[in-house]
């Protein structure tokens, strides 16, 4: 049926067997992805309107004009939206690696568990993760009255409601996709070449470095990407853990669309960031190219 | 001198018994085989001493500037010794060099230091040609010169090898086989090495450990392991052989001197009735025996003589072994041999003759067996020796 499928596709539009097959791949990509996509590049480019959500009819670059104008602070905004993912990213980057080599190098009921642990979080839908966090990292939650009763602090530490509160919100969101990124890689990484290293010397955290993270760069890089596209788009980490100057670019997006009713600047801002992600991509897949051919 | 003491170690999965009291040591410059089948324990027992395993009960020393020292519960890069990986674990982002290297460089050594060194043993594996190379590339045979210098390298204590052949086809296993024996000569590094194939065995060991169910059957230099095993897996695992099952008839004290043979059998031998015509004497092994147990009679097959019918009987009457009359139910060759499986009574014994010597019979034809007392081996209803 496959082969039948693929000779119609090759006779129909004369291309390669191998084009053929992700044919419906790339349909799906064109309906779901770049339609949308010309909708919304096309609304950006509607002249702003105070009374409707954009002037219908009309070519206009003012949504753009809007962003950059500095009393609208929006670069202020894309900047710190930028940090924030680079924090994001840095720090899920070294939770997964660490975790995802915990879940690789344990067994049995230790695996299972830390296996779940991830999963489970995965699978929490986002708010109830966010809430959840609140109840935990709140003054009065449960880190605090445990760190206040052991003694260990004297007073509350602020948590939530201000820039670690936003950064632990979407940490919670991102950390879970970062671990099994970096665990399907070092999945695949033989055993014995651990247990080689700490045979030679090496002592497990050398063997680690040794012979795990070289191994792990691709899975690493993986989890980055993951990490800050995701974290370049924050909402609603930021909106429930931060406070009001923990905007992100999402933030304002939601702003413009939803308070101000400006489509045409919410849709010049929603290019911007597809387009930063996109870019950011492409530069991590560039890297990686020069990597594999530097191996060779 | 001993390198290596393991005393009674065992070691439990669950409800599998890995290692059950295995005890050994190794001396200076001694090769150790330890040979049996997949799963016997004979890998565990080795990552124990490596130090991947730790042992639910027992203790392992390890020579340490001319003591032995307790090192049960050191992790692996704390002791002195390094194990060839069955499937080598070269790792696959180094080069060749930076392969044998890693372990002086874990030690601290300077990076032109170890470079030397390493050279100097990639030369000793003659891998020279390929240090810079990317040992993915490398064939199964290189990638095991690659880590055997790279385990040489360290020049540990005791140098462990598991089962590092097995990869490779037969005819560069056998020439491998050679060169780590001139190798084990040359530096003279105590080895222990686990290996399921008897013949690498036999070719490299200077003594054999058979492991079988987690313990030890016999450990010995390899002619006693084979002439004198101690145990009936000992005996069938290594070559091949007739195993014949008999009853014992009479246990000793119980007169019966009705018999004939009993004047044969004085010196303490009980008569066992066998599957052929014909009765066998086998020692009482302490008394252990008694009437009606079972006994497996051993016959090598290369101990076996046949001979046309007619011949005198009664050489090997005396001998008191077999001497019975058979039919030649197949005639089988196999490469160099010719293999003869001849139907005795209602036991079949086998035996193999060299294509030069091969024996002008052929299926169908009869055929005196005879085989001398002495060449023949007595095992327990538990599978132990009867002497």
């Amino acid at each position: 049926m496959l082969t039948a499928y693929t000779t119609r596709v090759q006779r129909r539009l004369g291309v390669r067997p191998a084009i053929a097959l992700v044919f419906p791949l790339l349909l799906f990509d064109l309906l779901v992805f770049v339609v949308p996509f010309g909708y919304l590049l096309r609304m950006s480019l509607h002249a702003r309107q105070t009374t409707r959500a954009y002037a219908t009819g009309t070519w206009s670059l003012s949504g753009y004009r809007y962003l950059l104008e500095p009393s609208n602070t929006v670069a202020e905004t894309f900047v710190f939206t930028l940090g924030f993912a680079t924090v994001v990213t840095t720090l899920s980057v070294v939770v997964a690696t660490l975790y995802a080599y915990a879940m690789w190098r344990t067994a049995g009921v230790v695996r299972v568990g830390l296996t779940a642990g991830a999963l489970t979080s995965m699978f929490t839908a986002i708010v109830v993760k966010l809430f959840a966090a609140v109840l935990i990292y709140a003054p009065n939650g449960v880190v605090n009255t445990a760190l206040l009763s052991t003694g260990v602090l004297a007073e509350p530490l602020t948590l939530v409601n201000n820039g670690v509160g936003a950064v632990i919100g979407q940490l919670y969101i991102v950390v879970p996709y970062s671990i099994f990124a970096v665990y399907a890689v070092l999945s695949t990484i033989d055993e014995s070449l651990v247990e080689a290293a700490r045979d030679l010397g090496a002592n497990s955290p050398r063997a680690f470095r040794e012979v795990a993270v070289p191994h792990a760069v691709p899975g690493v890089i993986v989890a980055g990407v993951i990490s800050f596209t995701w974290s370049l788009g924050a909402y609603a980490a930021p909106l429930l853990l931060g406070s009001g100057s923990e905007r992100t670019a999402g933030i304002l997006l939601s702003d413009l669309l939803l308070r101000d009713f400006d489509w045409s600047a919410a849709a010049a801002l929603g290019v911007v960031i597809t387009m930063t992600v996109l870019t950011a991509i492409a530069t991590t897949q560039a890297v990686l190219r020069r990597r594999r051919g530097d191996n060779t | 001198m001993t390198l290596l003491e393991v005393e009674a170690i065992s070691k439990r999965y669950g409800n599998v018994i890995a290692i059950d009291g295995v005890s050994f040591s190794v001396e200076r410059g001694e090769l150790l085989c330890l040979l049996g089948p997949s799963g016997c324990g004979k890998s565990t027992t080795l990552r124990t001493i490596a130090g991947f395993e730790t042992p639910d009960t027992g203790r392992i020393r390890l020579a340490n500037d001319g003591s032995l020292v307790d090192v049960t519960d050191a992790p692996p890069n704390e002791r002195d010794t390094s194990l060839v990986f069955q499937d080598w674990a070269l790792f696959p982002n180094k080069t060749v060099r930076e392969n044998v290297a890693f372990g002086l460089k874990m030690a601290g050594m300077s990076k032109s230091l170890r470079n030397e060194r390493a050279d100097e043993m990639l030369s000793l594996v003659e891998m020279t040609v390929h240090a810079e190379a990317d040992p993915t590339q490398l064939s199964g045979g290189q990638k095991q010169r690659v880590a055997l210098a790279r385990s040489l390298s360290v020049d540990p204590t005791l140098l462990l090898l598991d089962e590092p052949l097995s990869n490779l086809d037969r005819q560069l296993r056998e020439s491998m086989q050679l060169e780590l024996k001139t190798i084990h000569e040359r530096l003279e590094t105590a080895m222990v090495y686990v290996t399921h194939d008897q013949d690498e065995a036999f070719t490299l060991a200077d003594r054999i450990a058979i492991v079988n169910n987690g313990q030890i059957e016999q450990i010995g230099d390899p002619t006693t392991v084979y002439t004198d095993p101690e145990t009936l897996f000992v005996e069938s695992f290594l070559g091949t052989t007739n195993l014949v099952d008999c009853t014992v008839q009479r246990a000793p004290g119980e007169t019966d001197v009705a018999d004939v043979s009993q004047r044969v059998t004085d010196g303490g031998r009980v008569p066992l009735s066998t599957p052929f015509d014909q009765r066998l004497f086998a020692p009482v092994g302490d008394g252990r025996v008694s009437t009606n147990d079972h006994v497996t009679a051993s016959i090598r097959p290369e101990r076996l003589t046949v001979s046309p019918t007619d011949r005198d009987a009664a050489e090997a009457e005396v001998s008191a072994g077999v001497d019975a009359i058979g039919t030649v139910d197949a005639r089988l060759h196999r490469g160099s041999q010719i293999r003869y499986e001849i139907g005795v009574g209602e036991a079949t014994l086998a035996t193999e003759r060299r294509l030069a010597d091969a024996l002008g019979v052929t299926a169908g034809e009869s055929v005196r067996v005879s085989c001398p007392a002495d060449a023949i081996n007595f095992f327990d209803a538990d599978g132990v020796r009867l002497r």
